[in-house]
């Protein structure tokens, strides 16, 4: 007998059918138990003896103290307790062993950790926040329709632009690699689980509970400081704004244990022969982005930690009034909220990468080139923050080595570029409709990357700071960016993962519709910004209805498109239910040679990589090409 | 194509390159050029404007050595017969010249780009806020027309510390001069957008952020705040003037009369302020 | 493929002993990063002085002594968790030394409060002492748990004469264990010479 009980097929599941034990019921039950427990609690505390309470009349210790109790007490409810007091009396470590393919969708609602069935909750559950997020975006682009407030608040308003905002870049941290990285890693480095089932199965559930805990701020007055929170704007926020520490508390937390897990399962658990010059170039970029994760994700949790003591515990480490500062904020946030964009990217470079040479029948082009660009991305994205804060007043002399610092960025970027380009030259390009999505992600992120260079240039960024034409450039990068690729990825690994074919009509339609909407929705935007439109506001220059009404309508088409993908998962996998091929696209790499669906265990023999990782091509005659010669390992 | 394709792919997409970049380059510099934001208010404004036509020309090529060869690849290379066998393409797995003529011309263009940013910047500081003590005094800065712009929730009101620290509720500069805005704030932070004069300065309680504007010739000025600062943070924006010295020197005149009886109530000009209490519910 | 007893081959051995090492030696990162947030707090609060309020009132400073006293538990805790991990003729006796004592350095933090004589309104330096503190003594506790986990497994493996158990597994617990709290002792060092010495 070993300590560490290894996974055997053999393992009896545990039986837990029914709807008490160990599941979302409970999880629930436990969860509000927990709020109300806690939140009395919280109402104890004297608000006489806390400076902050008798100026604002609030206790905000109450509702922090409520969101600490609902989250634990739902984690316990879910069964995230009955490990850890395992251990604390003694029990020896045990890796959790997979359910066997049980029928039905119970496996779903409780802990899973089963890395398939965990990037499927992902799956699922980061797509109805990104609906909820989609919704607000709908709703700014209704109330834009015309120069002055018609359908919301001035209140409400922002609190539907700061949901938006906290949404998509808390959530869709993990809407690539939730899904995806847990998914495909234990797959693709052979090693047919993550180094930490329990964690894996705990990120999700934490952000699901993230997520609630955001929607709940339309209960407490809502937020009125953005995905940014910028401080002390925050300090006065109402117990909205306490909503909006919760959700990123629980997201930086999620982030940094998503990250170490997967880091530590690449790093150590590579089957024999997945060497670092084998790894799938996804794996790389899903590397990059957990050291991204795991360094810059605490720094955000300890800056909502002071902003929370701010609030609750007479800090003033935000208030210039009493020694703090609005800089200091503004410092820590940016300094994690650069790297973070770039744990929306990298996943994206990485999965048009993985791509790529399957539909032009090629092998990857660069591999090292297209590693140290990934790589050389992550590193240098500790080193720029201060470029959101050009006009800021902070370190003013500082600015021409940001400058620099960002340009240099593009360096890295560009590698990605030049191996998409490498790839497709001379292929044998099959248009499907994962193709199709990567070529719209090459489009987008160009126009977003070219768009960044005005921002990172200081004369330019003076006019184009805070304004739409910054709006436009991340939403080139991060919607136009990640979420093509993210489409391209479903489309690629749905049938896989769901054991269904997708209408290969249908999707064309989608990605027509959706990359044509996308870039009339955020193309004008960049006019809107260069003519003077502030991002966040509610009214704007009558000059500028034309534009934004056609902005408006073109989000809302954007909107039908991705309800029209809805649909075509929903036709795919509860109507037409045609079963997926093994292999459909021909794809040589290792996911593709399992069953549709791929068994409990991945494989029962742990493999054996060897060769290349891109096994695509005709050998080239040494004769051939004078224009582009072939150097097979030259980079 | 086979593998004997001796097709001259890579001359085509040059001349493709080519092509496009020279139609498109001129039209962007003539013809986008003189439009691009924030116009010609200010000597920084005008600046900007170079700056902005500069960038736009540079992205041309960029662009265009993009999307050609990625329009030329699937036009040339695509598999037209999906329902047959399914063939690969020759097993290039890079090009070492290719990846070096990549890396040194994309690494000249971010220098260049980095160092044409920092010498326009060094030139007349661009109109953007450059914190209590600036690294960028332009010429005769001693003498600037010095103005004060305190932000608030949700407005923005002025002081001209040369005329006896009247506050007044709108912005009048004179044409022709070196304006030294102070911008500061009594709350939270703000953002001071004066468009046409090409001027971004943050608002930040406590922190004297100073930004220098040329005027150039008398015209309106769109002000917004582009910072998020609360509820109605969308309602926060002006006009502002810039006048002839004549006008402005009758204006500030009125001005002082105006609201003299409220300058009174005034704290006394300073660089920074703290309200108290500027902490929670301030 | 299908996945019967007899074909399946188990993953190997060394596998869930070295992704945990790994994983240790990351959190150390994450750990650094997360404190790191309090040291630029306490550095650009300080440099800044907005409002003369880096110290608000007469006496903000703690007295030397008790933060003394809280910095030997911890360093003590350290070092007997470094040694449990590394001699395993008394892991046990060692790692429940480490336990007491790290309990011990978060309740003369709690206690130092009682005694302190500023409150956390009292400026920048007040707010930064506050805050890194008792987020510190968080992870403090945090600590406590992965040593009494590490510690009681090793102990009621040895009462059963590891039946069940497997000691390298659980030795390379311990090793995990010991290079995290080794280092977030450090980082205790270096909060201790940032609030009360420079
Ligand atoms: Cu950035
Ligand atoms: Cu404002």
């Amino acid at each position: 007998m070993t300590a560490v009980a290894t996974p055997s097929p053999t393992a009896t599941p545990r039986q837990r059918n029914g709807l008490i034990g160990f599941n979302l019921l409970t999880g629930i039950v436990l969860g509000v138990a927990g709020w109300w427990i806690a939140y009395l609690l919280g109402g104890l505390i004297h608000g006489a003896s806390i400076k902050a309470f008798s100026e604002t009349g609030q206790n905000d210790i109450q509702i922090l103290l409520g969101y600490a109790g609902g989250v634990l007490g739902f984690l316990a409810g879910l069964g995230f307790a009955n490990y850890p007091i395992r251990r604390v009396l003694g029990h020896p470590p045990e890796i959790p062993t997979h359910e066997i393919d049980e029928p039905g969708l119970a496996k779903y609602f409780r802990i899973s950790t089963d890395h398939k069935i965990i990037s499927k909750q992902y799956f699922v559950g980061i797509a109805i926040f990104f609906f909820v997020g989609g919704l607000n975006a709908m709703l700014i682009r209704t109330e834009l329709l015309s120069p002055t407030t018609h359908v919301f608040g001035a209140n409400q308003y922002l609190t539907i632009v700061g949901m938006h905002g906290a949404m998509m870049l808390g959530m869709m941290t993990s809407g690539m690699i939730g899904p995806f990285a847990n998914y495909l890693v234990p797959l693709m480095i052979g090693s047919r689980r993550m180094a930490f089932p329990r964690i894996e199965a705990l990120t999700f559930w934490l952000l699901m509970a993230a997520g609630v805990v955001l929607v709940s701020t339309i209960f407490f007055g809502g937020f009125q400081t953005g995905w940014t929170g910028y401080e002390p704007l925050s300090d006065q926020g109402t117990a909205g704004y306490d909503a909006y520490l919760g959700f990123f508390t629980l997201v930086s937390i999620s982030m940094s244990l998503l990250g170490l897990n997967l880091a530590a399962t690449i790093v150590t658990m590579r089957a024999p022969g997945m060497t670092w010059s084998r790894l799938p170039i996804f794996v790389w970029s899903v590397l990059a982005t957990s050291m991204l994760m795991v360094l810059a994700a605490p720094m955000l949790t300890a800056t909502l930690l002071m902003g929370a003591m701010d609030r609750t515990a007479d800090t003033g480490f935000f208030l210039p009034g009493v020694g703090g500062s609005a800089f200091l904020w503004e410092n820590l946030f940016w300094v994690f909220g650069h790297p973070e964009v770039y744990v929306l990217a990298i996943p994206g470079f990485g999965i048009v990468l993985e791509l790529l040479p399957v539909f032009a029948r090629k092998p990857l082009w660069g591999y090292r080139l297209a590693v140290a660009g990934m790589m050389g991305v992550a590193l240098f994205s500790f080193f720029v923050w201060q470029h959101h804060l050009f006009v800021s007043g902070i370190n003013a002399d500082l600015r021409p080595f940001y400058m620099l610092s960002t340009e240099i960025i593009s360096l890295p970027t560009g590698f990605t570029f030049l191996c998409v380009l490498g790839t497709l030259w001379r292929g044998r390009i099959r248009m499907t409709v994962p193709m199709l999505f990567c070529l719209g992600w090459a489009f987008n992120f160009l126009f977003g990357g070219i768009s960044g260079v005005f921002n990172s240039d200081v004369p330019s960024d003076v006019t184009t700071h805070g304004s739409f034409f910054v709006m436009a450039h991340f939403h080139y990068t991060i919607m136009g960016g990640l979420v093509f690729s993210l489409f391209a990825a479903i489309y690629y690994w749905g049938p896989k993962m769901t054991g269904y074919q997708f209408n290969e009509r249908l999707g064309k339609i989608q990605f027509w519709a959706m990359f044509i909407s996308f870039n009339s929705t955020f193309g004008p935007l960049f006019a809107v910004g260069f003519l003077g439109m502030p991002r966040r506001v509610v009214t704007y220059p009558s000059g500028l209805t034309g534009l934004n009404v056609w902005v408006s309508i073109s989000a809302f088409v954007l909107g039908l498109s991705l309800l029209f993908f809805l649909w075509i998962l929903v036709k795919a996998v509860v109507f037409d239910r045609i079963p997926a091929e093994d292999n459909p696209w021909h794809s040589k790499s290792i996911e593709w040679q399992l069953p549709t669906p791929i068994p409990a265990y991945d494989f029962n023999t742990i493999p054996t990589f060897s060769g290349d990782p891109y096994p695509y091509g005709e050998p080239v005659p040494a004769a051939m090409g004078g224009e582009m010669p072939a150097t097979a390992g030259a980079m | 194509m086979n593998t004997a394709d001796h097709t001259p792919h890579f001359r085509r997409v040059a001349l493709l390159w080519l092509i496009a970049t020279a139609i498109l380059t001129p039209i962007v510099i003539f013809v986008f050029g003189p439009g691009l934001p924030p116009g010609n208010g200010s000597a920084q404004a005008a600046g900007q404007v170079t700056d902005n036509t500069v960038l736009l020309a540079l992205s041309v090529p960029v662009a265009m050595a993009v999307l050609v060869t990625l329009g030329y690849e699937i036009w040339a290379f695509r598999e037209r017969d999906l329902t047959g066998p399914v063939l690969d393409g020759p097993a290039i797995t890079g090009n070492s010249s290719v990846q070096m003529w990549w890396l040194i011309i994309t690494t000249s263009l971010v220098l260049f780009l980095a160092g044409f940013g920092s010498v326009r910047l060094l030139e007349d500081g661009s109109g953007g806020g450059q914190g209590p003590s600036p690294l960028v005094n332009p010429a005769g800065y001693k003498h600037a027309l010095q103005v004060q712009v305190l932000a608030q929730q949700w407005n923005f009101t002025y002081r001209y510390p040369g005329y006896g620290g009247v506050e007044t509720p709108m912005l009048e500069l004179p044409a022709n001069t070196l304006v030294e805005f102070h911008v500061t704030s009594l709350d939270v932070v703000h953002s001071f957008w004066a468009y046409q004069l090409g001027v971004k300065a943050d608002a930040n309680p406590g922190v004297d952020n100073i930004a220098y504007v040329n005027t150039t010739h008398p015209t309106l000025i769109n002000i917004h705040c582009a910072e998020l600062c609360g509820v109605w943070h969308g309602y926060m924006f002006q006009t502002g003037k810039v006048v002839s010295k004549a006008d402005f020197a009758s204006w500030i005149q009125g001005a002082q009369k105006t609201y003299a009886p409220a300058a009174k109530n005034l704290t006394p000009y300073s660089k920074t302020y703290f309200p108290s209490p500027l902490g929670r519910g301030a | 493929m299908d996945a019967t007893h007899e074909t399946f081959q188990e993953e190997p051995r060394e596998w869930a002993a070295r992704s945990l090492t790994a994983a240790a030696k990351m959190w150390c990162g994450s750990l650094a990063f997360f404190f790191a947030a309090f040291v630029f707090a306490y550095f650009y609060l300080k440099a800044l002085d907005l409002n003369h309020g880096w110290t608000i009132g007469k006496h903000v400073s703690p007295s030397g002594g008790l933060g003394v006293a809280i910095l030997a538990a911890y360093l003590l805790s350290g070092l007997l968790m470094y040694l449990a991990a590394r001699r395993p003729s008394d892991e046990i006796s060692m790692g429940v030394a480490a336990i007491v004592l790290a309990l011990l350095g978060v309740g003369l933090q709690f206690l130092e409060y009682a005694f302190l004589g500023f409150g956390p309104a009292s400026g920048g330096y007040a707010s930064v002492f506050f805050g890194w503190t008792a987020t510190y003594a968080l992870g403090g506790l945090w600590g406590l748990y992965w040593m009494e986990t590490s510690v009681a497994a090793l102990w009621r493996a040895r009462r059963n004469g590891f039946a069940q158990a497997d000691p390298g597994m659980l030795r390379n617990g311990m090793m995990a264990c010991s290079i995290c709290w080794t280092f977030f002792v450090a980082i205790g060092t270096i909060m201790f010479v940032v609030l009360y010495l420079v």
